[in-house]
């Protein structure tokens, strides 16, 4: 699933460890899931929809 | 210290205790039966794991998935490949171990066929493990 996390990070001006921090997840699950490696749980993509003030929809796109 | 902290410390001396014990065991069980052999590997062995362990949890949350798991702080996606990996090895254990059931119909002995069993599931979840986390 591609997602628009990596632009939202960088426009934020966070490092992926920083984010990692902020939603309790490691450096290494936040790189996953902006290369489209790994999707998130339901619960996480709030987590990330929350913390960027924005919807799932926004930033999850189903190709 | 914390509570939080010093009850992990807690839980990790205990988990330790208990593994020295029941590898203590294993090894006095297998020394009555008269195999030396396998005590020593049984304690060897053991050891290693324990000490791999510990080196695990001296990394911290911040080395690597492999050292969060066994510190039990992994998030969910280190949890998903803990999981896979365990389902990888118990698929490969069942397969050898029709393969070894197979081999005891020819006289195999039977701690040869049950250490094949254990060797394939923890090489398995080795390799299944490092696989799923570079792949992501």
């Amino acid at each position: 699933m591609r997602n628009d996390v990596r632009d939202l990070r960088e426009a934020a001006g966070l490092s992926q460890a920083a984010l990692g921090d902020a939603l309790g997840v490691s450096r290494q699950t936040v790189n996953s899931i902006e290369t489209g490696k790994y999707d998130p749980s339901l619960p996480l993509a709030i987590a990330i929809a929350r913390y960027f003030a924005t919807t799932i929809e926004e930033i999850f796109h189903v190709d | 210290m914390s509570t939080k902290s010093a009850s992990s410390t807690i839980a990790k001396l205990t988990g330790l205790i208990f593994g020295a014990a029941g590898l203590t065991i294993l090894a006095i069980i297998a020394h009555l039966a008269d195999h030396d052999d396998f005590a020593k590997g049984a304690v060897i062995g053991g050891a290693i794991t324990m000490l791999a362990i510990v080196v695990l949890w001296v990394r911290g949350t911040r080395g690597g998935a492999a050292a969060r798991i066994a510190s039990g702080v992994a998030d969910e996606r280190e949890r998903l490949l803990f999981r896979e990996s365990s389902a990888d090895a118990a698929a490969a254990m069942f397969a050898a171990a029709v393969g070894g059931a197979i081999w005891a119909l020819f006289d195999a002995p039977a701690i040869g066929v049950a250490g094949i069993v254990l060797w394939v599931g923890l090489i398995t979840f080795l390799v299944s493990f490092a696989v799923r986390a570079r792949r992501g």
